[in-house]
């Protein structure tokens, strides 16, 4: 391994790739900054021009925008409450109040820290261990995924601060809505009162968008007018970096986080949303003595970002060890592989070892240089706090419909968005967690066709397909006490059921 | 835990759980080897839904003192609903006028609502903000935002990356 190790070095530490690994970083840390273009979207933005590239050189190009991607997307939903990538969307949840607390600063560099530390995480485990646990993807099958998924599901008791059933109501609502479109089993329509726009279902960038960013703004500009906070602009914004106090009281659960989202990425579909959702709300209950969650905890920051930059590495798993893409970033790599004839798989590691442990390597470049790159994205971002927020408003409302379009070039993606946006406007003033619905409408899909899947293996027999694997059943209790602990925590707090 | 406003919320879930429940019920099981079908998991759903709804609606009720606040003014409700109409409006105009002139109008139009006065920075911040916008996403990004009428004339000037 240490010869292959070798290999990798010599073909990362050559002048070509270093700059097009920190082209790579930068290119993605920009496209995660901008609503609607996701690491895919720049990566597939990238693919033409790897044609004349060494494969090896492109491929850690790309993995470069892979990680600059997944962290980009932190900065807006710090900034303006609006997530440049899905998985970022658990980060508004107390990044943005940190920011509207005078304090963006903080909320920025703990994003930046985490994601690097994630990333990082995610590229030392799959230096050593990317074969085995290629071998642990492959022992998840339907009752595993849909155990995982109820086990995430779970968690949406936690995030009914005030009432618990508020909570599992915006969880049941956002499965309810996944659920819009074909069935991918039967092809039967469900829920799309005939407009055909809605056969594929509800795009997760349209939702994302309007439950976070267009609700924000109606929101602000609903107190702008009502006259308790006419400018609406933070007071001496903090821009300093942490303190080390403030971030060594996060390292437990970066490292938690990070190899939550390690083993996330290595199983295939699964993704950052999830694992930055499961990760969010896992702190969550650990912490849930220190408080303060949604309303500006770091750890809220901490914990989705090193999930989902951990992804990163975790994902190169099945696509290297397998030749499976796991996610749609990794599809990307794939092409790119195909283009230069490279087959992706066992193999790979006995003839080609520069590539993989060339893309290991790249990886632990990459998120170096994303410290950096970070670090003047957030300074030049930062400037945002100051402008006034009628205009920050505005923009922000065309940027996401811009956003919501370009990345499904439909019109009718613009109404799912707004539709959203009042939809969170109503769960708001009800006090109904949006992180809920969200986190219904992730996992609900994942669960709902790994129920059925098992449900056939089993000859639908419900006890059989999560009783025969011992994961599944470990996860499944492991739920079960979960929703107990929220509803018996939520009922001591002192708030009386009525 | 609950407020009086939630027996209100509650009845509406309740409502839209027994529509969605109802809409479930027609949809036909194709497959013998699919046992769930695609009702299961939305039926599952709705009738939580509808049990949630009425512990919402019960604990709602028998929550006596009112809420210090009302849950919404007018000013609040004619924000909103100004908001929404631009945005439907910008929606409706997007394909036929082009993203060139829908834009400006909306941000335009969103400044004004958010007591925004100064015609001259209106008209600037318009301007300079979709331009912005659109050589980001349509020179940059090579998006093939719609042009409306506009589309030859704009094509043959901007160019994309």
């Amino acid at each position: 391994m240490l010869d292959s190790i070798l290999i990798g070095l010599q073909n990362v530490f050559k002048p070509e790739s270093l700059l097009l690994i920190a082209f790579g970083v930068a290119w993605g840390t920009i496209g995660g900054m901008i609503p609607g273009i996701n690491a895919t979207i720049a990566m597939a933005l990238l693919l033409p021009f790897t044609y004349s590239m060494d494969h090896t050189v492109a491929v850690m190009m790309l993995a470069g925008v892979y990680c600059g991607g997944e962290y980009g997307g932190s900065i807006p939903a710090v900034l303006i409450g609006t997530p440049g990538t899905n998985a970022a969307a658990c980060t508004v949840i107390d990044g943005y109040p940190l920011m509207k607390k005078g304090r963006p600063g903080l909320a920025l560099y703990t994003s930046l820290i985490a994601s690097c530390f994630g990333g990082l995480f995610g590229a030392t485990v799959l230096l050593f261990t990317a074969v085995p646990l290629a071998r642990v993807a492959l022992a998840f099958g339907p009752a595993e995924y849909f155990a995982l998924a109820f086990l995430g599901l779970s968690m949406v008791c936690s995030l009914g601060e005030k009432n618990v059933f508020k909570g599992i109501l915006a969880g049941f609502l956002g499965i309810l809505m996944s659920t819009i479109g074909f069935d991918s089993f039967t092809g039967a329509k469900r829920y799309t009162m005939g407009i055909r726009n809605l056969n594929n279902g509800i795009s997760m960038v349209a939702l994302m968008m309007g439950l976070y960013a267009i609700t924000e703004m109606f929101d602000q500009a609903r107190i702008a007018r009502s006259g308790s906070d006419l400018e609406l602009k933070v007071e001496k914004p903090d821009m300093s970096f942490p303190k080390w106090k403030e971030i060594s009281r996060l390292i437990p659960e970066l490292i938690g986080c990070s190899a939550l989202g390690t083993v996330i990425g290595v199983m295939p579909g699964a993704g950052a949303t999830a694992a930055s959702f499961l990760a969010y709300t896992e702190v969550k209950q650990i912490y849930a003595k220190e408080g303060g969650f949604g309303e500006g905890n770091t750890r809220g920051v901490a914990a989705p970002e090193s999930a989902n930059n951990a992804v990163t590495g975790g994902a190169m798993v099945p696509l290297l060890a397998l030749g499976i893409p796991g996610s749609n970033s990794t599809a990307i790599m794939l092409a790119a592989f195909s283009i230069h004839n490279v087959h992706c798989g066992p193999l790979l590691f006995q003839n080609s070892p520069e590539v993989p442990y060339g893309i290991f390597i790249s990886l632990f470049v990459a998120n170096f240089v994303m410290f950096f790159v970070g670090y003047l994205c957030i300074k030049g971002a930062m400037r945002i706090v100051l402008i006034p927020k009628p205009v920050l408003i505005a923009m922000v409302i065309a940027l996401v419909f811009t956003g919501t379009y370009a990345y499904s070039g439909e019109v009718f993606s613009m109404y799912i968005a707004l539709a959203c946006g009042l939809i969170g406007v109503i769960l708001r003033k009800f006090e109904i967690p949006s992180a809920a619905v969200v986190l219904g409408f992730v996992l609900g899909s994942i669960m709902e066709a790994n129920l059925r899947r098992a449900l056939i293996i089993s000859l639908g027999s419900y006890w059989h397909a999560f009783t025969n694997s011992t994961l599944s059943s470990v996860l499944l209790l492991f739920s079960v006490a979960s929703i107990v602990m929220a509803l018996v925590n939520n009922i001591r707090k002192g708030k009386s059921i009525i | 835990m609950f407020d009086r406003t939630d027996r209100y919320l509650g009845i509406v879930f309740m409502l839209f759980g027994g529509v969605c429940m109802h809409s479930a019920s027609k949809w036909p099981v194709m497959f013998a080897s699919d046992p769930a079908g695609p009702a299961a998991i939305p039926r599952l759903l709705c009738a939580g839904i509808i049990l949630l709804g009425l512990i919402l609606t019960v604990g709602g009720f028998m929550k006596k003192e009112k809420a210090e606040k009302p849950l919404i003014t007018g000013v609040e409700l004619r924000v909103l609903a100004g908001l929404t109409a631009v945005c439907i409006i910008y929606i409706l105009l997007l394909k036929p006028i082009g993203y060139l002139l829908a834009t400006p109008l909306l941000i335009a139009s969103i400044l004004l609502i958010c007591g925004d006065r100064s015609i001259k920075r209106i008209l600037l911040l318009s301007l300079i903000g979709t331009l912005v916008l659109f050589l980001l996403f349509y020179s940059l990004l090579r998006v093939n935002l719609p042009l409306g009428f506009m589309r030859k004339a704009v094509s043959s000037v901007v160019p994309r990356l």
